[in-house]
């Protein structure tokens, strides 16, 4: 794999790389390593042909190949790496290629037998992946050949390095794991906000009129429909799309309305600014309406003027970086990987709905004359849901994603939530929300720990989901939190609140909910609460549990 | 004009080198091993635009055979 190589310069940037022998993955595969961070991750870059030999492929070809023939070719590799992940709670990103490329007449008649192996080997491994939270495939071959395989191979490489590949095929497959990688750390984006004059059409509104704009039928105008496809299908999945475009919005929805190959439809567009102000002041409206911070917004904008401004003026703002001619489109935003989660949650799928119920809600709450009365008359049903394994994936999902209520902002992967929620010493509990305004799913974490002192116990983790703040559900969530370790025998609650950015909005909780501020503890309390002694004078409360009176309550009460 | 002895810098970033690279060869320095030379050498095609024999691979082992080989491919670097 040639270390040192510049094909790593961008992945060694961001991670520190070390490389092993090929000649020892069995042995590697067969003996995790114990001293492993948690984090750390683990590549497995295999070639067939280094796997496999020749001879057993043209023993093979002699009969017929039943699947348990390729099996018992495999078996070596498939047990060695289904070992590593049954006894490794590292994540393993297994890439593989069949460098042997088959000429025309080969395929013509049969599945050449590489093909056959390689097929086999992702399909055991995918059967493998259904009960495995960490191996993740990465099906190189299908990446060669977008960059062009004849240059990503460099027999010469082979026969003096050991290394099948070349500096640029190298760099396809650093690009990948690169991009697996970044997945593992940070969320995907929520909110593709969309130009409309030449981006979801060609041509403009105000001149041309509905009948006018390019979409649909000819060339460049089938282009932008395909686009649309692809803009709905990831709106499908969970993207929020919204639209910003310097137009008159009577017209704009008229075209929605009434043009017969418009693919979008006005109700998949969860916010919009429809007017002539300036698109970054748009931008920064629409993040604090749909309460979702501008990091998780990409901008789509033909005009490389306002994606300028929009970058210099809103840097938290991933600003696309599109193909000039719209015929690239549809196949970049595809392959873009900015939306996409390694598995998609319930709540993906029922993301737009929740925000639009969450517009609603604050629409009618503006109305209504007393704050208290509005929250009782909405019906608000939450539940307490333990971490099980299928929601392991949503409760890392929060901790890695919510940024504005969360006291403590611990960014927790699903490992982690796994082994922490089975702690023998830790509460932890999901949030389920349902009101009048919809099914707003899991939408709060709670982790509490008991310290050694089994008195004493600390808020771990405390988040809630903005899209359903303003009804005092951190009250309810409270009060669960204290039911829960006083049968525990509790009696002090710890909690830290860790300042950030993002998170003003849960700054005052702790103390609007009695816990009381480290400078104020009494000389008991500073003597039991030992040993925090490296605590952030100001940022550490307590709250007696013996006498805590959890306000806003008589909302939640049936 | 690309010389060897910026693609030498950038391929060492860390290594401190003398004025004269001429007489530089693998092992002159503790970064140049044999896996960082196989490095340089594909940077040296890269750049120049060749491509260098199996056997070339483990002949060229200095500025002087590099340049030499360069030289017969009608490259002055």
């Amino acid at each position: 794999m040639l270390p040192g190589n510049p094909a790593w310069q961008g992945l060694s940037n961001d991670h520190a790389l070390k490389f092993g022998d090929f000649a020892e993955w069995s042995s590697f595969l067969l003996n995790p390593p114990r001293d492993s961070h948690e984090s750390d991750t683990f590549v497995l870059v295999v070639f067939l042909q280094d796997v496999i030999s020749f001879e057993s492929i043209s023993a093979l070809m002699k009969g017929n190949a039943s699947p348990q023939d390729l099996d018992d070719l495999l078996a070596p590799l498939l047990m060695a790496i289904e070992h590593f992940d049954s006894h490794s709670s590292n994540r393993l990103i297994v890439a593989w290629s069949n460098a042997y490329s088959p000429g025309a007449i080969e395929y013509a008649r049969r599945i050449p037998a590489w093909e056959l192996i390689a097929f086999r080997m992702e399909a055991r491994l995918r059967e493998w992946q259904t009960h495995s939270r960490n191996l993740f495939l990465l099906p190189l071959d299908r990446f060669l050949a977008e960059a062009g395989r004849a240059d990503c191979f460099d027999s010469r490489n082979y026969y003096a390095a050991h290394c099948r590949l070349s500096q640029r095929g190298l760099a396809v497959l650093a690009k990948q794991i690169a991009e697996l990688t970044k997945r593992f750390f940070s969320a995907p984006k929520k909110v593709l906000v969309l130009d409309c004059d030449n981006t979801l059409w060609g041509g403009v509104l105000g001149e041309d009129g509905v009948a006018g704009i390019r979409l649909g039928q000819d060339g460049a105008g089938a282009a932008y429909a395909d686009f649309q496809r692809v803009v709905r299908d990831l709106g499908q999945r969970g993207a929020l799309l919204a639209i910003i475009s310097k137009n008159d919005e009577s017209i704009v929805w008229q075209a929605f309305e009434e043009h017969p190959s418009m693919v979008i439809r006005r109700s998949d567009v969860i916010g919009f600014r429809i007017n002539w102000k300036d698109k970054s002041d748009n931008l920064a409206e629409l993040a604090d309406e749909l309460g979702v911070a501008l990091d998780s917004f990409v901008f789509w904008d033909d005009n490389p003027l306002e994606r300028e401004s929009v970058r210099a003026r809103l840097p938290e703002v991933t600003v696309a970086e599109i193909p000039r001619e719209v015929w690239h489109w549809p196949g970049w935003l595809a392959s873009s990987n900015l939306f996409t989660s390694f598995e998609n949650t319930t709540e993906d799928f029922r993301r737009a709905e929740m925000y639009r119920s969450r517009s609603l809600f604050r629409s009618e709450s503006a109305q209504c004359r007393s704050e208290s009365d509005f929250l009782k008359s909405i019906q608000l049903q939450p539940t307490a849901v333990p971490v099980s394994d299928a929601l392991v994936s949503r409760a890392a999902q929060l901790a890695m994603k919510t940024n504005q209520f969360n006291l403590r902002t611990r960014r927790y992967d699903e490992a982690e939530i796994r082994q922490i929620t089975h702690e023998e010493n830790t509460v932890s509990f999901l949030v389920h929300l349902k009101d009048k305004f919809g099914d707003h799913g899991n939408v709060g974490l709670v982790i509490a720990r008991r310290t050694r002192n089994h008195k004493v116990a600390f808020l771990d983790t405390f988040l809630l989901s903005c899209r359903v703040l303003g009804r005092h559900l951190e009250a309810w969530m409270l009060d669960q939190c204290i039911q829960r370790l006083g049968m525990e025998q509790v009696s002090i609650l710890l909690a830290e609140f860790a300042p950030t950015e993002r998170n003003h909005v849960a700054a005052k909780f702790l103390s609007e909910h009695g816990f009381i501020s480290d400078t104020q503890w009494t000389p008991d309390w500073q003597n039991m609460l030992e040993p925090l002694s490296n605590r952030h004078e100001g940022n550490f409360f307590a709250l007696d549990l013996t006498s805590a009176a959890v306000p806003y309550l008589d909302i939640y009460a049936r | 004009m690309t010389r060897l002895e910026d693609l030498l810098r950038q391929q060492f970033p860390t290594a401190s080198l003398m004025e004269d690279i001429s007489e530089l060869h693998v092992g002159s320095f503790p970064e140049w091993n044999s896996l960082a030379h196989f490095n340089f050498l594909l940077l040296v095609e890269e750049t120049f635009h060749l491509q260098f024999t199996v056997d070339e691979m483990s002949e060229l082992k200095s500025i002087r055979d590099i340049r030499a080989r360069l030289a017969a491919a009608g490259i002055a670097a």
